[in-house]
């Protein structure tokens, strides 16, 4: 309960690297780009501490769309939260979330939502972070509707609805950031293994970002 | 699913997703199959069953033989099938045919060797067979060509790619447009990369439905009258292809391609928007002993056999009476 009430205070994009002090409400908005499931997506996210005892419990919102070719039908909302498990600066954070995930192309409409399991390990300090970082993805149920063009050209199935796990994706990478000031900047990346076929190659992921405390 | 049974769904584990591609012949035993060289192939005849085959290589590699079907059907008055045991193969890991995941049976000699063995089969007494493909299927048939050239009574090459990697390192040197290049902000690059979040590529049906939405957008200036369609493509062959791991380094098909001594019959557009048109095909015409370029007013690559298919058929018709076969 709580881990979802932390999610649902939670506004914004990418998840903050250093910590969000635990004492006192503390918020984030930021702004990332980079290579993530599309060239230089935008994404945006809002983040709040909520004073639980006796760690701090983070909370964000993240929206993500590919900026290139704007569309509103491609787009990722996640929900996030993350705690230490110790709450010292060599810790172990762990987090969960909820993603939908959608899309528009010439051959089918999209929709996924699925669970995240989040770990980041390292140093975690008062101004700067650098940590290992992992994220399991996993679209546990997809609504897939193919399009005409698909169904007359390209030999698709006729598919409206509802369909079981079609999707997941483990990264590994780093994460390193730093406050200036009220400033955070941030750089993550790393590997994301996303199916033995995959046509995002090579198969790595990488974002910076930039926000703001209030 | 209707969405009210969601939640049960999720509940209980929803794994029975419905197929967004149709089956192959593994899956599907009633389809029409061979298998030779290992592996099993979906073969749909038409035609006398009694006839010269006349074998259908598709383009690519990674199309299937479905865009080829308007050549066996009869058109103005003329019929291919009439006398002839006409031959739609699903190339391996292509439409319907079976899928590999060991991606090193998606290569060029696999190819050859597949084709080796379906004419085997489809003439065990080596009287003979005609080939037509298109593009790659052009390329392939080329090979056979050259390695057997006894085997072969016609061969009908539409718009085929080079039939060296030197004739095509030539035709660029000298100014000719490449066959694809990439646009890394192209709307279809961005969307195979967003999708592969809600359809992960971890199988053959996730990636063949995946790669198709590259089908509009890999090659733009590509402009073809008709869009014709496809059974499945191949996925697993177009990204073996597209990570450099079909072709070798170099390939030669013209080493003994002079010793054939009949007539091949070359059919091409004129557009410039194919690459492989009318000029690349005058480009390398001369590495055949006696070809006949044929040039179709206003077709696009792949018109010539599904817009224009109905020419192309008159074209092969005619060719093939010049030869002795019909």
């Amino acid at each position: 309960m709580a881990l979802l009430l932390a999610g649902l205070v939670g506004i914004g994009l990418a998840s903050p690297a250093v910590r969000l002090a635990g004492d006192t409400p503390t918020a984030q908005v930021s702004v990332a780009t980079g290579f993530e499931s599309a060239l230089l997506p935008l994404s945006v996210t809002a983040a709040g501490a909520l004073p639980l005892e006796p760690r701090p419990l983070t909370g964000w919102v993240e929206l993500r769309a590919p900026l290139l070719q704007p569309d509103l039908h491609d787009h990722a909302l996640t929900l996030g939260t993350r705690m230490p498990v110790r709450d010292r600066p060599w810790d172990v954070e762990l987090g969960l979330g909820l993603r939908e995930v959608s899309t528009a192309n010439d051959i089918y409409r999209g929709t996924s939502v699925g669970s995240l399991l989040m770990a980041r390990g390292g140093h975690f300090g008062e101004r700067w972070t650098v940590a290992a970082d992992a994220e399991l993805w996993n679209g546990w149920a997809t609504h897939v509707r193919t399009t005409p063009y698909a169904r007359r050209v390209g030999g698709v199935q006729p598919v409206s609805g509802w369909t079981g796990w079609t999707s997941w994706s483990l990264r590994a990478g780093a994460v390193a950031g730093a406050l200036v000031g009220p400033v955070e900047l941030a750089v993550q990346l790393g590997y994301e293994s996303r199916g033995r076929w995959n046509l995002v190659i090579p198969s790595l992921y990488g974002r910076v970002h930039a926000g703001i405390r209030f | 699913m209707p969405t009210s049974r969601l939640l049960p769904c999720l509940l209980a584990g929803c794994l029975n997703t419905p197929p967004l591609v149709p089956p192959t012949v593994d899956e599907d035993p009633s389809l029409p199959s061979v298998q030779v060289n290992g592996s099993l192939f979906h073969v749909v005849e038409e035609g006398q069953p009694d006839g010269v085959p006349l074998i259908f290589l598709a383009g690519g590699p990674g199309n299937d033989a479905l865009y080829l079907s308007r050549l066996g059907e009869p058109c103005d008055g003329v019929d291919l099938g009439a006398s002839m045991r006409l031959v739609f193969w699903d190339q391996r890991g292509t439409g319907l045919s079976r899928r590999h995941d060991d991606e090193s049976l998606l290569t060029l000699d696999t190819f050859e060797a597949d084709l080796d063995a379906l004419v085997d089969h489809l003439d065990p007494e080596g009287l003979g067979v005609v080939l037509a493909g298109h593009s790659w299927g052009g390329m392939l048939a080329a090979s056979y060509l050259n390695r057997h050239p006894e085997r072969v009574l016609g061969a009908v090459l539409l718009e085929p790619g080079e039939y060296s990697s030197d004739i095509w390192d030539d035709w660029v040197a000298a100014g000719g447009t490449s066959t694809v290049e990439i646009d890394f902000g192209a709307e279809w690059l961005n969307d195979i990369a967003w999708s592969s979040q809600l359809l992960t590529m971890h199988d053959h049906d996730a990636l063949d439905l995946s790669i198709l939405i590259a089908a509009r957008g890999v090659q733009p200036d590509r402009k073809n009258q008709e869009e014709a369609p496809t059974n499945r493509v191949g996925g697993a062959v177009i990204r073996s292809n597209f990570l450099g791991g079909f072709y070798p380094e170099r390939f030669d098909f013209t080493t003994q391609l002079q010793d054939y001594p009949h007539e091949v019959l070359v059919v091409a557009g004129d557009t410039p928007t194919s690459d492989l048109g009318a000029d690349f095909q005058r480009f390398q015409l001369d590495y055949l002993a006696n070809p006949t370029l044929e040039v179709i007013d206003g077709a696009g690559h792949t018109d010539v056999v599904w817009a224009d298919a109905c020419t192309t058929v008159r074209l092969t018709h005619d060719y093939l009476q010049r030869q002795g076969v019909l």
